[in-house]
């Protein structure tokens, strides 16, 4: 299909290296829903490899096939929808990797689902419970949690979720 | 066991946008629960200007406190927590009230001036407001002019204080914008209003300036551009920009924030882009070009 004759229907290529050292060959039209590659392709610094020092193999995968979902004409709202529901049940520390990515790639879509995702896991918990998920030592002395609960105490209690789902 | 790698990644080293990002998907008792995790997660969110709004819903209002001894208002966002924004308290206040009503409000003496009800097919969804005095002056008509939001260039929606019609002027038919397209990013366009001018920053880092003809608001407003766009990756400052008057030269200045002056513009049609210039050496060196 590169080779088509009409210019219109030309298509070009970008390939991207993770931080592994493995590189992807993708549709130039679809790789530039990161403005920071569009902004490599528009200064003209896209001809050769585009290293992702930041990303690793694993993320890039996950964040392709992202950007794939969401660029082509040929996928509909609903498959799109489902997609991305499948897309935020993986586990967090996925989900963390491909954050970091999106905000490094500036992909605002996939940045606010991904956002999304990690605040619907922080919504109704204890902070005890949060610091597990995201495996955080609080750094509180004993005096200033008690005083942060104070200030609003009603944010403590009730029905909270002590799991780690 | 899972998440052992992402200890330090988690306290130490996750960039500030995404907490800020993160934690303004949270409001109330869940705000205030990730407020308790760890000190970053407190401070790092505590010490953002802002909270964005909240993503999909619509954005709860602020409470506003008038303390008349110190001459401050404060603006408090409830849901928050916090007190997102300080001014002096100021002679007059533009408010809006619903769909229909415009009003002046002071909140030193306390008096309104009622502005006539917005024309009936209009609803006020202007995002930006802007006048150009005050609007009991003596000395000057106050001009009230409400920007849209889309639209190249944005229509307007403008009065004069005392008359008891506004004036609805759109530029579909506009011909002479030469810059291309010169649209608002919402809500935050820095603006700046003297002498029946308008100086407004576009959202992709134009100037547009609105000239009212005839000290008149029925007579149809002349829009002007100049400028050149920022480059991409400075827009997003825009709208933590400010246009100031720069009073020793005549000029407007375009801050953004932290005494950054990245763009000159002064009241002729000779601008300058200067990138982050030390702007009390570099401005004198400039005029003194001129």
């Amino acid at each position: 299909m590169a080779e088509a004759s009409s210019s219109i229907t030309e298509k070009f290529f970008l390939t991207l290296k993770s931080s592994d050292g493995d590189e992807f060959v993708l549709e130039e039209s679809i790789a530039i829903q990161s403005i920071t590659i569009k902004n490599m392709v528009e200064d003209g610094c896209s001809s050769s490899v585009i290293p992702l020092s930041k990303v690793d193999t694993e993320t890039l995968i996950k964040v392709i096939e992202y950007m794939k979902m969401h660029s082509s004409t040929s996928s509909n709202e609903e498959e799109i929808e489902n997609f991305d529901k499948k897309f935020v049940s993986n586990s967090i520390n996925t989900i963390l990797n491909i954050l970091e990515a999106a905000n490094f790639l500036d992909i605002n879509n996939l940045l606010e689902l991904c956002a999304e995702a990690v605040a619907n896991r922080i919504k109704n918990k204890t902070p005890e419970a949060v610091r597990k998920i995201f495996n955080i030592t609080s750094d509180f002395t004993p005096e200033e949690e008690a005083e942060i609960r104070n200030e609003t105490p009603w944010a403590f209690e009730g029905n909270l979720d002590h799991s780690l789902d | 066991m899972e998440g052992a790698d992402y200890d330090e990644l988690w306290s130490d080293y996750v960039p500030t946008d995404i907490l800020r990002l993160i934690s303004s998907r949270l409001v109330a008792g869940d705000y205030f629960a990730f407020l308790a995790v760890c000190k970053r997660w407190r401070f790092e969110s505590l010490s953002s200007p802002l909270p964005p709004p909240i993503h999909d819903s619509p954005s709860s209002p602020c409470l506003m406190t008038l303390n008349k001894e110190t001459g401050i208002i404060e603006s408090f966002h409830p849901v928050y927590n916090v007190i997102n924004h300080k001014m002096d308290i100021p002679n007059w206040l533009l408010v809006s009230h619903g769909n229909r009503g415009m009003f002046f409000f002071n909140p030193i003496s306390n008096n309104i001036i009622e502005l006539p009800d917005l024309l009936e097919d209009v609803e006020n969804h202007f995002p930006s407001w802007t006048f150009s005095c005050s609007p009991d002056s003596s000395s000057s008509d106050c001009f009230v002019i409400g920007f849209e939001n889309f639209g190249s260039p944005p229509a307007i929606y403008i009065i004069k204080v005392g008359e008891s019609s506004w004036t609805y002027h759109d530029f579909y038919n506009e011909d002479g914008n030469k810059q291309g397209s010169f649209m608002l990013s919402g809500c935050h366009n820095p603006v700046f209003f003297k002498n029946n001018i308008v100086w407004i920053f576009g959202d992709k880092g134009n100037l547009g300036i609105l000239n009212i003809k005839e000290n008149s608001a029925v007579e149809t407003p002349i829009w002007e551009f100049y400028g050149k766009y920022l480059p991409r990756r400075k827009r997003s400052s825009i709208r933590q920009s400010y246009l100031v008057e720069d009073a020793d030269n005549g000029g407007i200045l375009v801050d953004q924030g932290k005494g950054r002056i990245t763009k000159i513009y002064c009241t002729h049609p000779y601008l300058t882009f200067l990138q982050e210039a030390d702007f009390i050496a570099r401005t004198r060196d400039l005029w003194q070009q001129l």
